[in-house]
C-alpha cells in the first residue's frame, strides 16, 4: 500500500500514512488539482488565503503512474496556491526524486504550518524509509549546488536533493525549487515556476532529501500482465520516435531553429523584431561547443527516460558550468535581452540554478529592464551583476527576485509581458496565437509547457483553429502532466488509446480513454478554473498584456486579434 | 544502402546528401535540422556533403518546448 508524509513546520513533526484511496487514481497535476479543491470544500483552506500563511500547503506528488516501468513516470509536481499569481499552481519537473519518493512507497509530501521558533531544516527519509527533520541552519543562504553537496557528503551519492538556494529563503516570489538530476545530483531540473521556492522558504524548509531505499516499494497492479503489454509497446514506440526527435538529438535548444526564423523567438522584450544573430545561439553552435569542451546532451534527467534532452554544458576551459540548459533559458536571456554570449547564458543559467528562481521570470524580468532603461541592451555582465545582487538581497535584487511584474511595476514600464502576474515564455503570442490563447487562459499563468501551439495550428500567426488547437492542447498537457513527461507524451499520440490500458492494468476497471482524457484532462483543468475562480480571478485575468493586441510585430506584422468571444467559448467541454 | 530516417534507399556513388533528401518524402522545407552519423550538418553543406555505402541520415523537425 502506498504512503504519504504529513509535514507540520509548526510542530516540526513528520507523520507517515496510508495514502488516501481517493487519489490512488491521481497523479501530478490532476492530484494538485483535486487536494488543493478539497481542501477548500473541507473549509482547511480559504481560497482566498495569503499564499505566504500558514494555511497554505506545499504539496510535492508523483504522477499517477509511478513506480512502473513506463517511460518519464518519475516526474514530480509541486503543487500550492500559488505566491507569484495567487491561484492555483503545480510546477512540474523531473529530475530523481520522483523515482525515489515512488521506491520508498510515497506518493505524495504535503508541509504545512509556518515555524514557530523561525528555524531552517530539511526533511530526511533514509534507506528504511524513516523521515524526519533535522536542524538545516548550518545551509542557511547557500546556493543550491552547496546543498547538494552537504547531502552527499552525509549520505552519499544515492540520494535526492529538493532544495531553495537564497532566492527562497528571500521569500522572493519568483523563488524556484531545484530538483537534483539522476546520475550527476546536479541541481539543474526545476519546479521553476510560480514562487513554489519562496512557499518552501516561508515554510523553513531548505530541502527534501531522500535516500534510494534497500528494500523499494512494489507496485501492486490489477492486472500486471495488460500493464506490461501495452508499457512494453508504448515505449518501444516512444524509444523509435526519439530517435528523430529533435529534443533527443539536441536538446529543447533546437526550439530556437523554428522561432528565431519566423518571428515567435522574443526579442528585446518582445518588440516583435527578429533577431538576425539567432544562429549565433543555434544547435550547431551549441553542439560545436559541447563537442569542443568535453560537455554532452542526450542526457536523462531521470532514470528509464527514453527521450534524454538534458544536457552538460562546460565552459571554454572545460570545467562544467551548468546542465539542463533550456531553450526557454537561451530565448529569454538571449535575443529578449539583445544578447547572444551562449556563455554568459549559461553563467546566468548557472546562478538561476544556484540561487533557486525561475529562469522564465529572470530572463523577462532582465528585458523588461532594460525596456525601462535600467541597463543597456545586451548588457550581459550588467544581467550578471543583478543576479547577483538577488542572491545578496541587496539594491535592485529583491526587486528583481520578485519577477517580471515587480520589475516593470518598479521602474514605471508599459509593457510587461505577464499573465496573472507570471511571466511569459519564449514564444511571441502574436505569431503562435494558440500560444497566445494558452497564455492568457491557463488557471497556471503564463505557462511554457501548458499549451504551445506552435507548428500545431494550420497557420501559427493567423486566426484559424487557434482556440481549437489551445483548447485540446491545454487539456492533453493536463493528463500528461499527471502521468509521464510531456516530451514523451508528445510522441505517444498515435497510441494514446494505450494510455487506458496502463490505468486499467494499474488500478483495474474498464479500458477506457476517457479515463485519461476526460478524468485527469479535462476535469483537471475546469477544476483548476474553479478554484481560481474561488480565489478571486475574473475573466479579466484571462487577458494578454494590451501591448501585444495593440503594437504590430514587426516579423509579421500580425497583433494578436483573437477576440473574447473566441476565448469565452473555450472551456465550454 | 542509405538509410533516411530508418528507411532504406540505394547508394550511388558521388551521391550527395542534398541528393538523398531531395529524393526522399521527408519534408525538409521549414525548420529541419539534418544529421549524417550522428553528426549535425548545415544546411548551406548538404550539396557538398558526399555520402558513403552504409550512412544514416536524419531529417528532424523541430518542434516546440523547453
Amino acid at each position: 500500500m502506498w504512503s504519504k508524509l504529513i509535514v507540520n513546520m509548526a510542530e516540526a513533526t513528520v507523520t507517515k500514512l496510508p495514502y488516501d484511496e481517493e487519489y490512488l487514481q491521481l497523479g501530478g497535476r490532476a492530484l494538485v488539482a483535486n487536494y488543493f479543491m478539497d481542501l477548500v470544500k473541507t473549509g482547511k483552506m480559504d481560497p482566498k488565503c495569503d499564499p505566504m500563511g500558514e494555511q497554505n500547503v506545499l504539496m510535492f506528488c508523483t504522477g499517477v503512474l509511478a513506480g512502473t516501468n513506463f517511460t518519464t513516470s518519475y516526474r514530480i509536481s509541486v503543487g500550492c496556491k500559488s505566491p507569484l499569481t495567487g491561484g492555483i499552481k503545480e510546477a512540474s519537473s523531473g529530475g530523481y526524486m520522483g523515482k525515489l519518493m515512488a521506491d520508498q512507497g510515497y506518493r505524495m509530501i504535503t508541509v504545512h504550518g509556518l515555524p514557530q521558533d523561525g528555524k531552517l531544516r530539511y526533511l530526511h527519509i533514509d534507506k528504511e524509509g524513516n523521515a524526519e527533520l533535522v536542524d538545516a541552519e548550518d545551509l542557511r543562504l547557500k546556493g543550491t549546488y552547496d546543498v547538494v553537496d552537504a547531502m552527499r557528503e552525509r549520505y552519499g551519492d544515492g540520494i535526492s536533493v529538493a532544495c531553495i538556494g537564497p532566492a527562497g529563503e528571500r521569500l522572493y516570489k519568483a523563488a524556484s525549487i531545484q530538483i537534483s538530476e539522476f546520475g550527476t545530483l546536479h541541481p539543474s531540473r526545476v519546479a521553476a515556476r510560480g514562487g513554489v521556492g519562496a512557499l518552501m522558504g516561508v515554510k523553513g524548509l531548505k530541502a527534501v532529501v531522500i535516500e534510494k531505499p534497500t528494500i523499494p516499494y512494489k507496485v501492486e497492479y490489477a492486472d500486471e500482465a495488460m500493464f506490461r503489454e501495452a508499457a512494453k509497446e508504448l515505449n518501444a514506440f516512444i524509444a523509435g520516435a526519439a530517435k528523430v526527435d529533435p529534443f533527443h538529438n539536441f536538446g529543447t535548444i533546437s526550439t530556437i531553429e523554428k522561432t528565431g526564423a519566423n518571428g515567435i523567438l522574443p526579442v528585446e522584450n518582445f518588440s516583435g523584431k527578429l533577431y538576425k544573430d539567432y544562429k549565433k545561439l543555434g544547435v550547431e553552435e551549441f553542439l560545436g561547443r559541447l563537442a569542443a569542451r568535453g560537455g554532452c546532451n542526450k542526457k536523462p534527467c531521470q532514470p528509464g527516460c527514453l527521450v534524454q534532452c538534458s544536457n552538460v554544458y562546460h565552459d571554454a576551459d572545460g570545467k562544467y558550468l551548468t546542465s539542463g540548459f533550456e531553450y526557454e533559458t537561451i530565448a529569454l536571456f538571449g535575443p529578449n535581452c539583445r544578447i547572444d554570449d551562449l556563455d554568459k547564458i549559461a553563467v546566468m543559467d548557472r546562478m538561476c540554478d544556484d540561487i533557486g528562481v525561475d529562469t522564465i521570470e529572470m530572463g523577462t524580468a532582465c528585458g523588461v529592464a532594460m525596456d525601462a532603461g535600467k541597463l543597456e541592451w545586451g548588457d550581459a555582465d550588467g544581467v550578471i551583476a543583478m543576479l547577483e545582487e538577488m542572491r545578496q538581497g541587496v539594491g535592485f535584487g529583491p526587486t528583481l527576485g520578485d519577477g517580471c511584474e515587480a520589475v516593470g511595476l518598479a521602474l514605471g514600464a508599459k509593457r510587461i509581458p505577464t499573465v496573472k502576474h507570471q511571466a511569459i515564455s519564449g514564444y511571441d503570442p502574436r505569431n503562435t496565437k494558440g500560444t497566445g490563447i494558452t497564455y492568457a487562459t491557463c488557471p497556471q499563468g503564463a505557462d511554457h509547457t501548458a499549451a504551445l501551439t506552435m507548428g500545431r495550428a494550420f497557420d501559427d500567426a493567423g486566426r484559424t483553429a487557434q482556440a481549437y488547437a489551445s483548447n485540446k492542447l491545454q487539456v492533453a498537457i493536463c493528463f500528461s502532466d499527471s502521468m509521464m513527461c510531456l516530451f514523451a507524451f508528445s510522441n505517444v499520440v498515435p497510441k494514446m488509446h494505450l494510455l487506458a490500458n496502463l490505468m486499467s492494468g494499474l488500478y483495474g476497471g474498464p479500458v477506457d480513454i476517457t479515463r485519461v482524457t476526460i478524468g485527469l484532462g479535462v476535469k483537471t483543468l475546469l477544476t483548476e478554473r474553479a478554484f481560481n475562480k474561488l480565489a478571486g480571478f475574473t475573466d479579466e485575468d484571462d487577458k494578454l498584456p494590451e501591448f501585444f493586441l495593440t503594437e504590430r510585430s514587426a516579423a509579421t506584422g500580425a497583433v494578436f486579434d483573437i477576440n473574447p468571444v473566441e476565448m469565452e467559448v473555450l472551456f465550454d467541454f | 544502402m542509405i538509410t533516411v530516417n530508418e528507411r532504406n534507399y540505394d547508394f550511388r556513388s558521388g551521391m550527395t546528401l542534398l541528393d538523398i533528401l531531395k529524393t526522399d518524402a521527408v519534408d525538409i522545407h521549414g525548420a529541419v535540422l539534418v544529421t549524417l552519423n550522428g553528426s549535425l550538418i548545415s544546411k548551406e553543406k548538404y550539396n557538398e556533403t558526399l555520402l558513403n555505402d552504409g550512412d544514416a541520415v536524419l531529417a528532424i523537425k523541430v518542434v516546440s518546448g523547453g
